[in-house]
Order: structure tokens, then C-alpha cells, then sequence
């Protein structure tokens, strides 16, 4: 192969690794966790928000049953609410879910959702909703009580 | 014409540059991934190319951002055709996601979430499996374990109802079917819950954490004191009654707390332990536990449990039964370390005489994760005297007597709904000789 050639692939493979470290950054980018505008919980810490997560809280201060909404296993905001809340990796929470609706503990496990535009969608339509977005995604139409991580 | 020609050489341009540049990406990311990073990025022609490139990523990024709306969009429509139906129980996987709403927000949305018709969840355990043993009397056997259908479903914001059917293979080969559960629960907030049906009592740890799907618990088997009565267990580990349950505002140490009202367990031969229709006597077993978990070590779990009934015999002798329990456990996903210790109390005796009589027992279990194994170790002792009223009396049941032995066992998961288990146990029985078993088992949910 000619020298100039080789500098060539070395240069593109760099600008790649360039592009696959700026998409790495993303998947580390920080994710809120949210509610709906009209929701007046103020803000919430970490064990308030992982205890709503895993059923073990499930009413909001009114009375209102909470509606838990996750993303779906290929999200990459997921996996940091799995790491950060549940400390769990997808089968754990798989199981644990099953065996809290097995248990009677948990009457549903939380809704799933496949893109973050629908889980906004979803938190803008259902007062009583909570759950998570990227947050470049997080605009005046919703609420932040937890960033993470 | 000329503009048409000319579009058209410009499309296939613009196509061909595409797939060149489609090309270099793809040849890119893979050399990406091995070569070491150049530092001479500044040089101008290959600036121009990254720049192109850079700019092609965002159009990507972009191009998957649109196919997701219209992903969105699409699934929206669909989502009022999937109203009620049979669903499974567990968090939905990437195949059976929650249909996205409408982009645009809308209160009968919200409406429709919580307040949807009823429909069934429905999931399913099972297990199978071959033991062999040098136990006198027993053939090395192929088995079927438990058929374990298990529903919910949510009637409305807070009440739902839960239950259980086995079918279970007997001693005679035949196979039993069982109202395991069967309860209607009212949840008022985290603080109240009450439910009436049949339910498995809160005696202990292991009995409302396990239940009957043997594919939850890391062993083949439940602990002695935890075995069912078609295992020859001796505790009232099913109820029909009522149970009211919840947090008590506590802060970090996180108490909960569970009372029970039924008939108890009747110990006559021949029937039904669970007393589904008929109490034996007026008198009611209450059950009351109080346990911790605190917030300071997620994964613990501390209480004790009091349960009392009045046992009446067909000679119409009342045996007073106390079952204390305690427990402390500490579960992650990686670690699982059970303890529990009861003792059983029983007054009068065989002959109606005055008397008490006490039955301890307990287990210990450890086990570790390694990836998909997850090796462990089990210790299990319970120990009733031979002139014990209730546990001695071949009328009122089996015999319970002294058992204790190790257990040691593998468990792989085969993915996240299947598990393979390999367990060793050494049974010592108090009149009989010890013996030996080695039992496979693949227990499934699905």
C-alpha cells in the first residue's frame, strides 16, 4: 500500500474513533428524571425516586396512584436508570419485577415505552406519571425532580 | 428535459457518493475500532473529509431521530386496538412494548391509563427434572415438578385480585389440582393493604418471598421448615382468611408489617391442611410479622412473626400452637444469604394431659453469582419429638421428627427465563438411616 494511502486510512480511522467517542459521550450523557408540568412534587432524592421505581412507593403525596413509564431494554437512558436506581442489570430487573407481581408486592410493573419521544409524549399527557429523558431532550413542557447520574 | 437529465445524473451522483461514502463509514468504524488513533488530524484534505463525515453522521443521526417519530406515530395508531386480552405479567421486553401514545398529549390518555377494563396477566412455572437417591425404597425417577398458573389482573385503581393454580404430580402419580391462591386485594395507600382469599401466610422469610414457582428460588427445593404439605411439610403455610399489610412510616429503617385472620391448618389425616370451606373449630389463627428494610443496606431484611391458632382433633382435644420465626436476610444480585430460626410450641398432648412441647428448627443458605452460575450451599435442621401432640402422632399426619443435612448445589441460568439446577443433599432422620440424592431440575416462566 502507498505511504499516502495508508496516512489516509490512519486519518479517516481517527476521525471514526472521533465519531464513535463523541457517540460514547451521549450514551454517558446525563438523564433527568421527570414529571409531568402540573405535578407539584418539589424536588426528589435518589432513594425517593429509586423507591418509586421499584414499586415500593407508589402513590404521590395527594393519593394519586404513580404510573411509572421506563424505555425499552435497547435505550441507552435505561441502562443508567438500571445502574443508578436499580443497581440492577436488565435480567435482575426482569426477575425482580416478576417476583414482586408473583409476591402480590407490586400490582404492575412499570410501563414501557420504546423512544424517548414517547415517553415525553406520555409524561406531557399523564399528570401522575413519572419517568426519565436525556437531558438535552427536557424542555418547559415537563418537569425535573432528579438529575442523575 | 435538460433539468430532468441532469437531476437524474445528479441522483445518481449523489447516490453513488452515498454508497462510497456508505463504504468508507462502514470500513471506517471497523478499522476505528483496531487502529491506533493518528495525531495528524489537521492535515487540510482529510479536515475536508471528516467534516463530510461528521456531517453525514449528524444527517444520520437525524434521518434515525424522523424514523422514530414515525415509528412513534405509527404505533399510535394501533394502540387503540389493544384494549383487554391476556398479557404477560412481567416487564415487557423490546417485543411487547407499550404502545406509544399520540404525539399530541390528551387528558383521555391519561384517563385511559388508569382506568382501562380489567384484562388477565398471565404467566406460567414449571420444572422437570430426575433424582436419584440411595434411600431405601426409592427409585431413581424421572419427575414433573409443579404446573404453576399464576393471573392478576388490576379491577380497578386499587383493588386487584391475584391468583394461583398448580397442577402437581402426587405419590400415587396422579396429578392434583390446587387453588393455591386465590385473593382480593384492596389497596388503600402503601400504608394499608387488605386482602381476603387464600393466600400464603407470612410465617417467616421464605414463604412469601419464594412461593411456589421453583424457578425463583436458587435451589431445587424449599428448606425443610418451608416445605409444602404435599413435601411433608408441618407448618400452616396456606391460609384462607383476610390479611391486612403495609409500610409503617418509619424513615430509613423502612418497617413493614403484616396481621392475618383465618381458619389455620387442620392436622387431621386424610384432609385437606388448608381448610378451605370448614374450620375445624370457631376459634381463628391470627399471624402478625413485623420486619425491616432498611434503607441504610438495601437488600436486608430483618423480622420476626407470631402465629397462633387452637388445633381440634376428632376427640375434641384443643392443642394450643405458637410459631415464632425470625429471620435475617441479605439478598443483591449477586449475593443471597438466608437465615431463619423458628420454634413451634404445642400444649397438651397425646393422652390430653397437660404438656408443652417445643419444635425448633432453622436453615441457613448462601449462594454466589458468577455470571450465569451461581453455586450454593443450604444447612436445614427441624427437630420434634417423638412425644410431640401434634408432629408425633401418626393419626394427626405425618411424623415430623428430627431432620437435618447439608445441601450443595449449582444453579446456571440458561437466559432469563430458564435455569438449570444440579443439587447434592444429605438427609439424617432420627430413626432411619441417612441417605444420599442427586437431583437435576430445568425450571422455566414463561
Amino acid at each position: 500500500m502507498h505511504k499516502p494511502m495508508l496516512l489516509a486510512v490512519l486519518m479517516l480511522a481517527l476521525t471514526a474513533s472521533c465519531i464513535r467517542l463523541l457517540s460514547v459521550n451521549a450514551a454517558l450523557e446525563e438523564v433527568n428524571v421527570v414529571v409531568n408540568k402540573s405535578n407539584t412534587i418539589g424536588p426528589l432524592s435518589r432513594e425517593e425516586v429509586r423507591r418509586i421505581f421499584m414499586g415500593e412507593k407508589s402513590s404521590w403525596p395527594g393519593g394519586k396512584r404513580i404510573t411509572v413509564l421506563m424505555l425499552a431494554p435497547d435505550q441507552p437512558e435505561r441502562g443508567v436508570i438500571l445502574r443508578e436506581l436499580f443497581k440492577m442489570n436488565d435480567s435482575d430487573y426482569t426477575k425482580y419485577f416478576l417476583q414482586a407481581a408473583f409476591t402480590g408486592r407490586v400490582q404492575s410493573a412499570p410501563k414501557e415505552l420504546a423512544t424517548g419521544a414517547q415517553m415525553k409524549a406520555r409524561l406531557m399527557a399523564n399528570q401522575n406519571a413519572i419517568g426519565y429523558l436525556l437531558a438535552k431532550d427536557v424542555d418547559d413542557n415537563i418537569r425535573v425532580v432528579l438529575k442523575l447520574p | 428535459m435538460v433539468n430532468f437529465a441532469k437531476e437524474a445524473i445528479t441522483s445518481r451522483n449523489r447516490s453513488r457518493r452515498v454508497r462510497v461514502y456508505g463504504s468508507a463509514l462502514a470500513l471506517l468504524l471497523t478499522l476505528g475500532s483496531v487502529a491506533p488513533a493518528s495525531t495528524r488530524a489537521d492535515d487540510p484534505p482529510h479536515e475536508a473529509e471528516r467534516d463530510a463525515l461528521l456531517r453525514m453522521n449528524e444527517q444520520i443521526q437525524e434521518l434515525q431521530a424522523k424514523v422514530k417519530e414515525l415509528e412513534a406515530r405509527l404505533n399510535g395508531v394501533t394502540e387503540g386496538t389493544s384494549h383487554g386480552g391476556v398479557e404477560g405479567s412481567a416487564p415487557a421486553s423490546a417485543s411487547d412494548v407499550t404502545p406509544p401514545p399520540p404525539a399530541t398529549p390528551s387528558v383521555a390518555q391519561e384517563s385511559q391509563e388508569n382506568n382501562a377494563g380489567p384484562s388477565v396477566k398471565l404467566r406460567m412455572f414449571g420444572d422437570v427434572g430426575y433424582k436419584v437417591s440411595d434411600q431405601k425404597g426409592q427409585a431413581n425417577s424421572f419427575h414433573i415438578g409443579t404446573l404453576d398458573l399464576f393471573m392478576t389482573s388490576t379491577l380497578t385503581d386499587r383493588f386487584s385480585v391475584l391468583g394461583e393454580v398448580l397442577f402437581t404430580p402426587l405419590g400415587d402419580n396422579s396429578i392434583g389440582v390446587d387453588v393455591e391462591r386465590l385473593l382480593l386485594q384492596y389497596k388503600h395507600n402503601d400504608y394499608f393493604t387488605f386482602g381476603i382469599g387464600r393466600y400464603h401466610s407470612s410465617i417467616g422469610y421464605y414463604n412469601t418471598a419464594f412461593h411456589q414457582g421453583a424457578w425463583f428460588q436458587t435451589t431445587v427445593d424449599r428448606p425443610f421448615m418451608y416445605a409444602f404439605d404435599d413435601h411433608g411439610g408441618f407448618l400452616p403455610l396456606q391460609e384462607v382468611g383476610a390479611t391486612i399489610n403495609g409500610q409503617i412510616p418509619s424513615g430509613k429503617l423502612g418497617l413493614n408489617y403484616v396481621a392475618e385472620i383465618g381458619n389455620g391448618r387442620a392436622h387431621l389425616l386424610g384432609s385437606d391442611p388448608a381448610q378451605n370451606f370448614q374450620d375445624t373449630n370457631n376459634g381463628k389463627s391470627f399471624n402478625f410479622a413485623l420486619y425491616s428494610r432498611p434503607r441504610w443496606l438495601p437488600g436486608l431484611q430483618m423480622g420476626f412473626s407470631i402465629y397462633h391458632d387452637y388445633l381440634t382433633f376428632s376427640d375434641n382435644i384443643n392443642h394450643g400452637e405458637l410459631i415464632s420465626t425470625v429471620h435475617v436476610v441479605y439478598t443483591n444480585s449477586n449475593y443471597e444469604f438466608l437465615n431463619e430460626g423458628m420454634l413451634v410450641r404445642h400444649t397438651g398432648s397425646i393422652t390430653g394431659a397437660p404438656g408443652v412441647f417445643h419444635t425448633p428448627g432453622f436453615y441457613t443458605q448462601f449462594s454466589r453469582r458468577f455470571g450465569k452460575y451461581r453455586p450454593y450451599f443450604r444447612y436445614s435442621y427441624v427437630n420434634a419429638g417423638v412425644a410431640e401432640p401434634i408432629y408425633g402422632d401418626p393419626a394427626d399426619g405425618p411424623i415430623v421428627g428430627r431432620r437435618n443435612g447439608p445441601t450443595l448445589g449449582l444453579r446456571y441460568d440458561l437466559n432469563d427465563h430458564a435455569a438449570f439446577k444440579l443439587q447434592y443433599d444429605r438427609l439424617a432422620q432420627r430413626g432411619q438411616t441417612s441417605f444420599n440424592a442427586l437431583e437435576t431440575q430445568f425450571s422455566f416462566a414463561f
